[in-house]
């Protein structure tokens, strides 16, 4: 990963700022200003600007030329596009993880299946994307595709950024899929994908991505379906 | 950045200078498959400072263009049996959504877009330029990838698309014109079938095809991963 980020100070930098930026204390849409941020962190403007471009090939960050870097933002009408790619992105992995039994060690994908279960019991937010992108990532390495990793390390970044958006919000009155709910299932098939792969069925491996995708959408359609407007009152 | 810089690309537009221009020379083969990259000759090529220099060479890295050997420095990313087929895994994984999506979803001004490049490639009477050819076939594709209209596939496919045109100039470069045409035949067949099942708002067919052009790219991965072995053994 840390092909152009070399030396200690510059690796730690490259992932505070990372940290920053998938957690949201550095939102979507911030002005990345270079002279600003070489102050704060305390390091020369040659190795931020490696590090900027590496948070670029991430889609962490975009550089337009003469106008500085900003956080990527996240548009409301590329979510439908964002499920989609995700589908993808699931299905495709563990099909060719479950096509290639020889570069997937089983035991270590019930492994991460397990931490992702101990961070659910544990209750803490950054503890669960942590884990589950570490599954998801995990399941990406045995697909052994240099494009396939980065693809699904990118867009991996996008949804741990939605998911942050929803944390923290106001807790709807009618939850169709509330969080214990929300996450047990996600426990559930987590260990469905895992066995798809150890019993080498890409088929199934495919489907249960897109049923993966489906449901951390329903998951944020039903954060976003609430009205909380019904209960004003009209003019006097 | 120096004032050097500032001269010779107002704007500090350096880096994306010799970004763009490093990029072209290597996904069209003109700077070949592990051939070394030496920041000296880069430097003076582009009379640029060393800071835009090294920027361009970073972005190239870190996307899978350039490569740091531990011996002898930077050099073009080279087409082993790894990346061959790690590249070939990519493309059916994208762009059989991509092929199937643009079916369903492309408006008529996409459609207008896919089969103009279509014709273009049919149009390309001589059929044995490796460029040319390799250029319109990659023209088709990133048609279909914008009628996809899905961002989050686009620039993914398109960088795809750049390695496949690579290939597919080495593979040409290494056949007689007799083969490039059947080659080139073959490809117009593919092209005229995917145009015609996404016209037609029909994805399984669409997508159909599209695994008979995957077998194309296939066949051309195998006359470059032939090489790079004989070369291998050569040494």
């Amino acid at each position: 990963m840390n092909v152009s980020v070399s030396g200690k100070i510059s690796s730690d930098v490259f992932a505070r700022l990372r940290e920053d930026i998938l957690s949201l204390r550095r939102p979507p849409g911030q002005i990345l200003d270079e002279a600003e941020l070489s102050e704060a962190l305390g390091i020369s403007r040659t190795p931020l600007r490696r590090i900027l471009i590496q948070l670029a090939s991430e889609d962490l960050i975009i550089m337009q030329p003469n106008r500085g870097a900003v956080v990527a933002p996240i548009n409301l009408h590329d979510f439908p596009f964002f499920i989609e790619a995700l589908s993808v992105v699931y299905g495709q992995t563990q099909a060719l993880a479950a096509r290639k039994p020889d570069t997937v060690s089983h035991r270590l994908l019930a492994e991460h299946a397990d931490r992702f279960e101990e961070a659910v019991a544990s209750e803490d937010f950054s503890a669960i994307t942590d884990a589950n992108t570490a599954f998801h990532l995990a399941i990406a390495e045995a697909a052994r595709s240099r494009f396939l990793n980065n693809y699904a390390m990118n867009i991996l970044n996008v949804g741990q950024r939605i998911a942050r958006l929803s944390f923290g919000y106001y807790p709807p009155e009618d939850d169709e899929l509330p969080p214990d709910e929300y996450l047990q299932g996600v426990v559930r098939e987590h260990r469905a994908i895992v066995s798809a792969i150890v019993e080498e069925d890409d088929a199934e491996a495919w489907r249960l991505g897109v049923a993966h995708a489906e449901l951390f959408r329903r998951r944020m359609m039903s954060l976003l379906r609430q009205n909380l407007a019904r209960n004003l009152d009209g003019p006097a | 950045m120096s004032q050097k810089d500032q001269l010779a690309h107002p704007k500090g537009q350096g880096a994306l200078i010799v970004y763009n221009a490093l990029k072209d020379d290597i996904i069209h083969a003109r700077v070949a498959p592990a051939a070394r990259i030496d920041e000296a000759a880069v430097l003076r090529r582009f009379q640029v400072s060393r800071t835009p220099v090294r920027e361009a060479l970073a972005r190239l890295e870190l996307e899978g263009l350039v490569e740091r050997s531990p011996r002898s420095g930077l050099r073009a990313a080279r087409l082993t049996d790894h990346s061959l087929n790690a590249f070939l895994e990519g493309f059916s994984a994208l762009g059989l959504p991509v092929v199937r999506i643009a079916a369903q979803r492309r408006t008529s001004g996409q459609l207008a877009q896919i089969a103009d490049a279509a014709n273009r490639f049919a149009a390309l009477a001589a059929r044995t330029d490796p460029v040319a050819m390799a250029e319109t076939s990659k023209a088709f594709y990133a048609a279909i990838a914008r009628a996809a209209q899905n961002p989050f596939f686009e620039p993914h496919f398109r960088a795809l698309l750049d390695e496949r045109m690579r290939i597919f100039i080495i593979a040409a470069e290494l056949c007689s014109d007799e083969e490039r045409r059947q080659a080139a035949d073959l490809e117009q067949r593919h092209n005229e079938r995917i145009l015609r099942a996404i016209e037609k708002a029909e994805p399984a067919i669409a997508e159909k095809a599209f695994r008979q052009h995957l077998e194309l790219v296939s066949d051309r991965i195998d006359k470059v991963r032939l090489k790079a072995l004989e070369e291998e053994r050569s040494r």
